[in-house]
């Protein structure tokens, strides 16, 4: 390889051509001029292609919205009257409240860190416990009740019309009827997402209810919280990935992905600095690797980390 | 034809240039030297430009480390010295495209995020160019004719923003790369730069 040139003036050739020929008409691209500066150095092919590259990277950034990160929030609570012609009976069964039921049953399932445990019910529907959760179960003849004392569980719902299945998480309740949604209860936030069918959601005590179908996801923080419910295919089954030992992100800050990881592990992700747990991040990791996925974010956002007895910290260099 | 190569560039731009700057970092902790690095990421890029397709292509990281070792062996091959600490450098090298979870970064965000903020930290007269041009979408002489340049003025300051923006994205550890610089000059090469 000649080398008249070095590197960076090759780079700076490449950057006058790539702005040059930038937005003309493709076709055309066969400029006399930058076919033969291409042909006097091989290496000029490769610089200009980097060039065009950085070009087309800015295009993208460009078209990345700042509020593209931000969940698109709808609400649409039904009101109560209208909810009564839609399900009836389970309505009316659920506003009872009362729970009168014979202690027989009831089995208790639960989950270490970092532990993912399918758990079949009698009835046929499938349960997958997700990290450190807490479940009690009871199955009588007229109902069948779960409760979610914390953690995360999916539920796949064996159709039983006259027996409603329902899951309550502190004071949300779900209720469906062959149904496959997950109820994740962390602090005082829940989250319902369903999968599959139709869950009615409400919080005890309250009037408000809301219906939520497949693809839509919905969010309690707090006791009472309005029920807000937004639809997202994508980010059901990316957060579902949990069942399968992974976690896929997709524009999550640092703090959120830092969040997850440290669910399932004793090893805890710590990230200093304020700004630098607002990074976005995109990738698909192990759950049960977080050193692997903190050398992946001190790679991509120049951070670095550094481990103190069970904590990896991260922080800005 | 016209469109392949768009779509070719496009995929570089998104699968192969955000981890240069992993390549450099890493080519930098190894001891090679700033010119050094310079010539083997353009004799990768090279490689990659020479590609007649990316279909077989799954992941662009991987892809491009795997050409920066390639190229890597080449030039240790042709160099008539081989150090003591080179073998060692390429089990290295060997190693580093295979960490499961950077290996399994599909695009990044925070990638784009950066990009946007570099372009927000041009100099003021080279980002009025370069976003006139690229989200005004103005040609050349347009903007010539706003600002009362000339044609050549515009191109100028449009390739300077184009390289600030592409050395901010895959060098922008500046100082710390000459700081972990080692004797690594041991092939008897002596040109030297800067």
């Amino acid at each position: 390889m000649s080398k008249g040139q070095v590197a960076r003036e090759i780079d700076d050739e490449a950057a006058l051509w790539a702005v040059k020929t930038d937005g003309r008409d493709p076709s055309a691209e066969a400029d006399p001029g930058l076919n033969a500066w291409l042909a006097g150095d091989p290496r000029r092919a490769g610089a200009y292609l980097r060039a065009q590259a950085a070009l087309s990277l800015v295009d993208r950034a460009r078209a990345l919205p700042p509020s593209e990160l931000e969940p698109i929030i709808t609400v649409h609570t039904i009101p109560r009257r209208a909810l009564l012609a839609w399900g009836g009976a389970s309505a009316v069964a659920a506003a009872g409240g009362a729970v009168v039921m014979m202690n027989l049953g009831e089995t208790r399932q639960s989950t270490g860190l970092g532990e993912i445990r399918r758990a079949p019910l009698a009835d046929g529907t499938q349960v997958v416990l997700n990290t450190s959760t807490d479940l009690k179960i009871r199955l009588t003849a007229r109902q069948r009740r779960v409760e979610l004392l914390n953690g995360e569980a999916w539920f796949d719902v064996a159709q039983e019309t006259e027996r409603p299945f329902r899951v309550q998480a502190g004071k949300a309740q779900f209720q469906a009827l062959g149904t496959a949604f997950s109820v994740r209860r962390l602090g005082d936030r829940t989250d319902l997402q369903v999968t599959e069918g139709t869950v009615e959601a409400w919080v005890t005590a309250s009037n408000e209810r809301a219906v939520v179908s497949a693809g839509h996801r919905l969010t309690l923080s707090g006791e009472a919280g309005p029920l807000v419910v937004r639809p997202d295919h994508a980010a059901i089954r990316r957060s579902l990935a949990w069942r399968q030992g992974e976690v896929v992100l997709d524009g999550e800050t640092l703090a959120e992905a830092a969040r997850e990881f440290n669910r399932y592990n004793t090893l805890k992700i710590v990230v200093e600095d304020p700004e630098l747990r607002q990074e976005r991040l995109v990738g698909l990791f192990r759950t049960g690797d977080p050193e692997s996925f903190v050398a992946s974010v001190t790679s991509l956002t120049g951070a670095e980390s550094y481990r103190v007895g069970e904590e990896l910290r991260l922080r800005r260099r | 034809m016209a469109e392949a190569r768009e779509k070719f560039v496009a995929w570089v731009g998104a699968q192969i240039l955000p981890h240069e700057g992993d390549v450099r970092r890493w080519l930098s902790r190894a001891g090679w030297k700033r010119d050094e690095i310079d010539d083997i990421v353009q004799d990768a890029y090279c490689r990659i430009a020479a590609l007649v397709s990316i279909d077989h292509i799954q992941n662009g990281r991987a892809y491009l480390f795997q050409t920066i070792r390639s190229v890597v062996t080449d030039k240790l091959r042709q160099a008539r010295v081989i150090s003591i600490a080179r073998p060692t450098e390429l089990a290295l090298l060997n190693v580093l495209d295979h960490e499961p979870s950077a290996e399994r970064i599909v695009a990044s965000r925070l990638e784009l995020r950066r990009v946007q903020a570099v372009i927000q930290a041009l100099p003021e007269r080279c980002r009025t160019i370069f976003m006139l041009r690229r989200v005004d979408g103005l040609s050349q002489r347009e903007i010539a004719r706003r600002l009362g340049v000339t044609e050549n003025v515009v191109e100028a300051q449009a390739a300077r923003g184009l390289r600030l923006i592409l050395s901010a994205l895959t060098e922008d550890d500046g100082g710390k790369e000459a700081a972990s610089r080692t004797q690594s000059d041991v092939k008897g090469s002596s040109r030297q730069r800067d």
